[in-house]
């Protein structure tokens, strides 16, 4: 070998490390490259794909415009449900993702000191499968649970992997989120959900959720529609919140304290017999049993309780009985009652029965229960299914009426800590920051013997985790077929648009396809994610590439709604049940009644901490996003919100920096000082305070509002109790 | 001796991922204290990356390193990591997401687009692919290479920009290097202040970067003298260079200055 051969190697120019004069001669410097480029010389590669934001739950479709490589372009998809043309500013801004800076790159390992290092994937499968094979030898397979939010791929593979190791555990990320809400809405309707037919209704009521805030675009068009057709909107929020504009009415209700309101709303009906009664006698069942125990929930009652003068609960109530059945409650999704307080169970249960009473149940302007299309059964030889696991999930036992497809995933703390959970895996899911107390989960965690997260950024789960596995970005992965219910439902697709940005990234089928062969479940992941994605399709008449070439979205004409179809309710009686017997089960009222919430802010300086979307932000998920957290620091959104009276007695003034302290605990920020707020709440927007320091631009911006939360767990329903907590709030300084 | 090319292939290895062999090649006597020497030299060449000097030219170019780095640097670099230290440093530092994350990409310390691609965020700084990675990937396939995979991600990485530069020179292209190497290494302040957080195993580190930023110092210096006698060129290309040396020279200024003779 020569002297020179080692400092002649080239990663470009092989070993010869030199190019012939042609190639010198294509040189070119950095100002005529991009003078080449701006005047449009450049001879430019152009493709398309379709698309699904991942920047909430939404997943609105897109079409996605690569230029060389790089995306150009986001263009809203018309034919997509929710997303009706229109994207909103989360979904331009959190595009972005894929080239962050902050992206992992590599599978990374925790040493002895705790901190991370780059491993390569075979060694990261074999020794998380050797810990797996390790803890189901020892503890059995009830001992590794997962926790995920949610995505078309993701909540295939997560599922399959852990039946494969044959765990039930398989927990969404509904405990923090619409676990309450739905599992209450089961007990009294038997489907977690519905939709409100904003747009054509005489009159809405919003409790807690605001449309404007967290946006879906398709909803926000309804709500402009309502306005245009004379609907009366009605906004049940301790907060005023950005709704507004497109509303009639903001009801400043004491935070918690919505089952009073719609017990109240319930017993103004019954009492003044201004329900369905026909509709009542046909689909209900207990219904005497509740108008009798709610007899004494007056509205004089409920004025004590919401703060709300009777009179309006009265007036609201007669206006519902005059708008039905084009009127219903709306079904909310977070906010108020998915998993806030003690009562959000109880709370939609309640919501429930008082739609029931205006009789709007698939009446035009009411509650709809929209249908939606789903795969078919796919070639057991190629996708073979997995035995379904012998154990019930965990948590099933202590919160009975939780629904199990989402499991109750913060009891995973306490089994952690006595040691019956000794494995955990996240996918696209940050617990430790958002779902409970951050200290108490990582205490919890810290018990376990193996932790593994999947993400595409140092999440803080990431930073407890053992083993942190590199997710590619939504635009770098097809992902399996995506089926949306609605009016007309449909199917759609979320696409590659760019390629993979870090090559030692790898998308969520290939990571749970690997690791399940490393732990010796392979057998079940034998095929592709685009050969699932099409035998999908094809059991509904379509195939990717028919997808593909049809922009992405196909919808099912044949299968689109109809008003006035009878509701089979799904439910162990087949009624609506006014009385539930798995509630009482449970350690419930058979009927809903009032139930405190845990908590409740004694004045003077306590407040209770209330959460809350801000339409550039979705959770703590989108604060590392630059140019979504430019808004946030133009407008100075991280301030938390506090009513002008309780300031003015408080001596604290608009701007003030204040600090806000319980015993989980004390942190700093600044004020917005307004009329638009119940006394009693203090707002913390839910985006900030991340502590995650390798998010470089959402470290250390605002506070987090689950830090202030202490650790609980609804009864029955299993929520997570976010908003049960109290803070007191002085003046830094004073 | 070592040539300049060799010099800057020696540096992009530094900055990439090698095999174990190639290392223990690299480090191992007298490699190693021939790129040294040749780092020395560059620091003080008058007429920077230009035709291999006379034997007294070079002999004029007595200056030691310990004018130009820090005595630790000059510790550092005489005394290279191993490979499983090399491998380590990259593990924790050359992999990103991480609070100690130092990936050595052009990008990620620049304005994505300034137009000549647009997007959603073309005026965000700090992200993969903005348009010097571009750029590197369009120069490479003019000149008829490919980006290797590895550095798909970054065609801007600083291990392949020092390549580049090493092809450059090694194909006679003297004055496209000298080019290239004051437009590229502007970014290697910035990096440099992200080394200077990672503590004392980034040493090695920051001396490279110091070597480059002197190189790219002496370049301005040269650049100017060689102008002086050519005149300006006209068209697109000379004011692109005028642009860049403006920036050079401002450089220049915050670097610390030495007193060699």
């Amino acid at each position: 070998m020569s002297e020179h051969a080692i400092t002649r190697r080239s990663f470009l120019a092989g070993s010869a490390g030199a190019v012939g004069l042609a190639a010198t001669a294509g040189y070119m410097g950095f100002g005529a490259w991009e003078q080449a480029h701006a005047a449009g010389g450049w001879r430019r590669e152009v493709t398309t794909a379709h698309s699904l934001c991942n920047s909430c739950s939404s997943k609105c479709g897109f079409t996605g415009y690569v230029e060389d490589g790089r995306l150009t372009k986001m263009i809203g998809d018309v034919d997509h449900p929710y997303c009706e043309g229109t994207l909103c500013a989360r979904g331009y801004g959190y595009a972005s993702i894929a080239y962050s800076e902050d992206r992992l790159t590599d599978p990374l390992k925790k040493n002895d000191k705790g901190e991370f290092e780059a491993i390569s994937w075979e060694q990261a499968y074999s020794e998380i499968a050797e810990k797996v094979k390790a803890i189901i030898s020892s503890n059995g397979p009830e001992a590794l649970a997962m926790v995920q939010d949610p995505r078309p791929s993701g909540s295939y593979y997560t599922k399959r992997f852990m039946q494969a190791l044959g765990s039930a555990n398989v927990y969404t990320h509904g405990a923090a989120c619409n676990l309450s809400k739905n599992s209450g809405f089961t007990q009294a309707i038997g489907a977690g959900d519905y939709a409100s037919d904003v747009a054509n209704s005489k009159m809405t009521m919003f409790i807690g959720r605001s449309y404007a805030d967290a946006i879906r675009p398709s909803s926000v068009h309804d709500l402009q529609r309502a306005r245009e057709n004379g609907a009366y909107i009605v906004l049940v929020d301790p907060r005023c919140n950005n709704t507004i504009t497109l509303a009639d009415e903001w009801v400043p209700i004491n935070p918690g304290t919505d089952l009073a309101l719609v017990l109240a709303m319930s017993n103004v009906l019954i009492k003044n017999g201004l329900y369905d009664k026909d509709f009542v006698a046909e689909n209900g069942i207990g219904f005497d049993e509740w108008a009798a125990a709610i007899a004494d929930h007056t509205p004089q009652w409920a004025e004590g309780i919401t703060g709300i003068p009777a009179s309006t609960i009265e007036r609201l109530a007669v206006r519902f009985a005059e708008c039905a059945p084009a009127a219903s409650i709306e079904p909310s999704w977070r906010g108020a009652f998915g998993c806030s307080y003690a009562n959000s169970g109880e709370t939609a249960r309640a919501i429930c029965l008082f739609n029931t009473l205006l009789g709007c149940w698939n009446q035009k302007g009411g509650a709809l229960f929209l249908p939606s299309v789903s795969a078919g059964e796919v070639d057991a030889e190629k996708f073979p299914a997995v035995p379904k696991p012998e154990g019930k999930i965990l948590g099933s036992e202590e919160y009975p009426l939780a629904l199990s497809s989402m499991g109750v995933n913060v009891i995973l703390a306490d089994k952690a800590r006595e040691g019956a959970v000794k494995g955990l895996f996240f996918y696209n899911s940050n617990m430790a920051a958002g779902y409970a107390n951050p200290d108490y989960l990582a205490e919890s965690f810290s018990n376990l013997d193996l932790m593994v997260a999947i993400d595409v950024q140092m999440s803080e789960t990431c930073m407890l985790a053992d083993y942190v596995l590199p997710d590619t970005s939504y635009l770098e992965r097809l992902e399996l077929p995506e089926f949306v219910g609605g009016k007309v439902p449909a199917v759609t697709l979320r696409d590659r648009v760019i390629e993979k940005v870090h090559p030692n990234t790898k998308p969520v089928d290939e990571i749970f396809s690997e690791l399940a062969e490393a732990c010796g479940v392979g057998e079940y992941f034998q095929f592709t994610v685009d050969e699932l994605a099409d035998a999908q399709l094809r059991t509904v008449g379509l195939s990717l590439e028919g997808l593909r070439q049809a922009g992405g979205t196909a919808r099912f004409p044949e299968k689109e709604y109809s008003y006035g179809a009878a509701v089979k309710w799904k439910t162990p009686t087949g009624k609506v049940q006014f009385t539930s017997e798995a509630c009482e089960k449970a350690g419930l009222s058979p009927v809903p009644v009032w139930v405190d919430p845990q908590t409740k802010p004694a004045g003077g300086n306590q407040f209770r901490v209330i959460g809350g979307k801000q339409a550039i932000h979705t959770h703590t998920q989108t604060a590392n996003i630059e140019p979504l957290m430019e808004i946030t620091k133009k407008y100075n959104l991280e301030r938390v919100w506090m009513n002008a009276d309780k300031a003015a007695q408080l001596g604290i003034a608009d701007g003030d920096e204040v600090e806000v302290s319980n015993e989980e605990h004390t942190g700093r920020v600044r004020v917005k000082v307004t009329q638009r707020i119940n006394p009693e709440a203090l707002y913390v927007p839910s985006h900030y305070g991340c502590t995650s320091p390798d998010q470089h631009t959402a470290y250390n911006v605002g506070l987090r509002q689950m830090d202030f939360v202490p650790f609980s767990i609804e009864p029955g329903y299993g929520g997570a109790c976010t908003q049960e907590a109290i803070v007191t709030v002085k003046k830094a300084g004073a | 001796m070592m040539e300049s090319d060799e010099m800057f292939a020696v540096l992009s290895a530094c900055f990439a991922p090698v095999e174990r062999d190639e290392w223990a090649q690299l480090t191992a006597q007298p490699v190693w204290a021939g790129f040294l020497d040749a780092a020395r030299r560059a620091l003080q060449d008058d007429d920077a990356l230009g035709e291999p000097a006379s034997p007294i030219s070079r002999a004029r170019m007595r200056c030691p390193l310990q004018d130009f780095l820090s005595a630790g640097e000059v510790k550092a670099l005489f005394a290279p990591p191993t490979y499983d230290e090399k491998r380590a440093f990259a593990a924790r530092h050359f992999t990103g997401g991480l609070p100690d994350s130092a990936v050595p990409v052009e990008s990620l310390y620049a304005t994505w687009s300034n137009g000549a691609l647009p997007s959603p965020f073309s005026r965000c700084a700090g992200m993969y692919q903005g348009d010097s990675a571009r750029y590197m990937k369009d120069l490479v396939e003019r000149m008829g290479m490919d980006v290797p995979p590895q550095f798909a991600a970054c065609p801007d990485h600083l291990a392949l920009e020092l390549d580049l530069a090493a092809v450059l020179l090694r194909s006679g292209a003297r004055d496209a290097a000298r080019q290239f190497l004051s437009e590229r290494l502007a970014w290697l302040t910035a990096y440099r202040m992200r080394l200077l957080t990672l503590g004392a195993d980034a040493g090695f580190y920051i001396g490279l970067v110091d070597v480059l930023v002197g190189i790219r110092t002496q370049l301005a210096s040269g650049a100017d003298a060689v102008e002086a006698r050519a005149g300006r060129r006209a068209g697109t290309e000379a004011e692109t260079e005028v642009e860049a040396k403006a920036e050079v020279v401002a450089a220049s200024n915050t670097n610390r200055s030495h007193t060699c003779i």
